[in-house]
């Protein structure tokens, strides 16, 4: 029992004095570096001679992500700038925003000379995301006289919300269905045991 | 209780000791944390850390009281830190107030950096700083290429991009096309704050029950300690003090409870994330 009380005294101690004497600053600062070294950490990639009998797989990348794009080319459009124009600042802007944002980069380095509809219809063969080739149907539709870009973006912008709206819907239904079986298994489950555990001790032992 | 004596002896020698040094040593760590978490410190981090702190007393033995006290400890850290996200988080709903102070302002007194500086003072919270640190770096060093650039140094929100990306643009952009761009951009922040509401609505069903869950296991915990035939099963009676197999099954539920609590609140939270 000694060796016990000794151990929480222990324990108390060294938890108290963490703070105290300034040593969670220190560790914070060595959880903080294991996490960038592990976010820099290089991932597994299939062999060079094997990729070239792979299909290049598509990206999936949060529709969201894909819904603040379109606003900001919307808004480069709507401030009488060009969508190549808009096109360049949006890829300064998701510069570091995930997949996204790396790959818009790459294409606008690439293909921005070319047309602005090249851009999005690199993104648009790199990203699983639908609602970008119906961004570029729209695009070329725009670009073939009629509509104005602005126009288009905006319409597309409100089509995605509207997808966004549709899955937030989903993942709000399915969350109870998830966590409810959960929480019954996990805190609902273990305070009846809480309960029952000294009442079936008790029984047990009048029962011998 | 010839241990306890002990123990109290022994922390009573340390302090003797080693008490003047270490309460020189600590003063200016507690005064630091007073400062930099006081403000986070409210009911919801105070009620359940008192809860388990009174459960921790009428427990009332070496290794439980400890591991609740620990407990406690840990429920008080993980709601200040929270808090602590909770006010330094950028939602749709502040940069809303923020472009609507501004449109307002601008469309009185076409001028940027003033109507800024006016929305500026009609907000709470990080924006205003931000927005108040972008307005003197222009008229500290009359560039306004300076100021949005330490705009964009101080956060990475989109939605602050965008907004930065309207004002810059505002130098070349007619009064039309300004009006235009504020106008869409205010309609799609309400469209955002709007889906932000559906999700808190949609998930109070799952975070009401689970707070019922948490109160219901403080009741059953509390009437466990209370009671003295429920509590002697899991802390020995005063003859028989070693009881393990007791103990361990207390916090081996304790931790499931605890840890399940958690990990809902961090799917919930994740989810929201996620989603927004």
């Amino acid at each position: 029992m000694t060796v016990f009380i000794v151990l929480v005294a222990v324990v108390l101690v060294g938890a108290m004095a963490i703070p105290l004497t300034g040593l969670d600053y220190h560790i914070r600062r060595i959880m903080l570096f294991q996490r960038r070294r592990r976010a820099k950490a290089p991932t597994t990639t299939t062999p060079a001679v094997l990729s070239i009998f792979q299909k290049p797989k598509k990206v999936q990348v949060p529709l969201t992500d894909v819904r603040d794009l379109i606003i900001s080319l919307q808004l480069g459009t709507s401030m009488e700038s060009t969508l190549t124009g808009s096109l360049a600042r949006a890829a300064e802007q998701f510069a570091g925003r995930g997949v996204l944002g790396e790959r818009l980069q790459r294409h606008v380095e690439a293909r921005l000379s070319i047309s602005p509809e090249a851009v999005l219809e690199g993104l648009a063969e790199d990203l699983d995301c639908p609602q970008l080739d119906e961004v570029l149907e729209r695009i070329r539709m725009a670009a073939s006289g009629g509509v104005t870009y602005n126009r288009v973006l905006s319409v597309s912008a409100a089509a995605i919300e509207e997808d966004i709206r549709g899955q937030v819907e989903q993942r709000i239904q399915r969350a109870p269905i998830r966590l409810s079986p959960l929480m019954v298994a996990g805190v609902f489950f273990p305070a009846l045991v809480l309960l029952m555990w000294p009442l079936v001790g008790s029984a047990v032992s009048q029962l011998r | 209780m010839i241990p306890l004596i002990i123990v109290l002896l022994i922390v009573g020698v340390l302090y003797m000791a080693l008490g003047e040094d270490l309460t020189r040593l600590a003063r200016p760590r507690v005064r630091n944390y007073q400062i930099k978490y006081g403000k986070f410190v409210t009911p919801s981090v105070l009620i359940p850390t008192i809860a388990f702190g009174v459960l921790a007393i009428l427990m009332r033995d070496l290794i439980i009281t400890p591991f609740l006290l620990a407990v406690a400890g840990f429920i008080a850290w993980f709601r200040i830190q929270q808090a602590v996200k909770k006010a330094e988080k950028i939602t749709a709903r502040h940069i809303l107030q923020l472009v609507l102070a501004f449109r307002a302002a601008y469309q009185l007194r076409p001028a940027v950096f003033d109507s800024l500086k006016e929305a500026a003072s009609k907000i709470e919270g990080p924006l205003r700083d931000m927005a108040n640190v972008v307005v003197e770096t222009f008229f500290l060093t009359s560039s306004s290429q300076r100021a949005f650039m330490e705009l964009r140094k101080r956060s990475s929100h989109v939605l602050i991009e965008q907004f930065a990306y309207i004002l810059e643009m505002s130098e070349s952009a007619s009064d039309e096309s300004m009006a235009e761009a504020l106008d869409a951009f205010v309609t799609r922040l309400r469209h955002i704050e709007d889906l932000e509401r559906q999700v808190e609505t949609g998930l109070s069903s799952v975070t009401g029950q689970t707070s019922f869950m948490q109160i219901l296991f403080l009741g059953v915990a509390f009437a466990v300690a209370i009671v003295p035939a429920f509590r002697s099963r899991y802390v020995g009676t005063a003859e028989d003090m070693v009881n393990f197999t007791g103990r361990l099954g207390y916090m081996v539920i304790m931790a499931a409870i605890i840890g399940t609590s958690y990990y809902i609140e961090q799917q919930v939270a994740t989810l929201k994330e996620q989603v927004l």
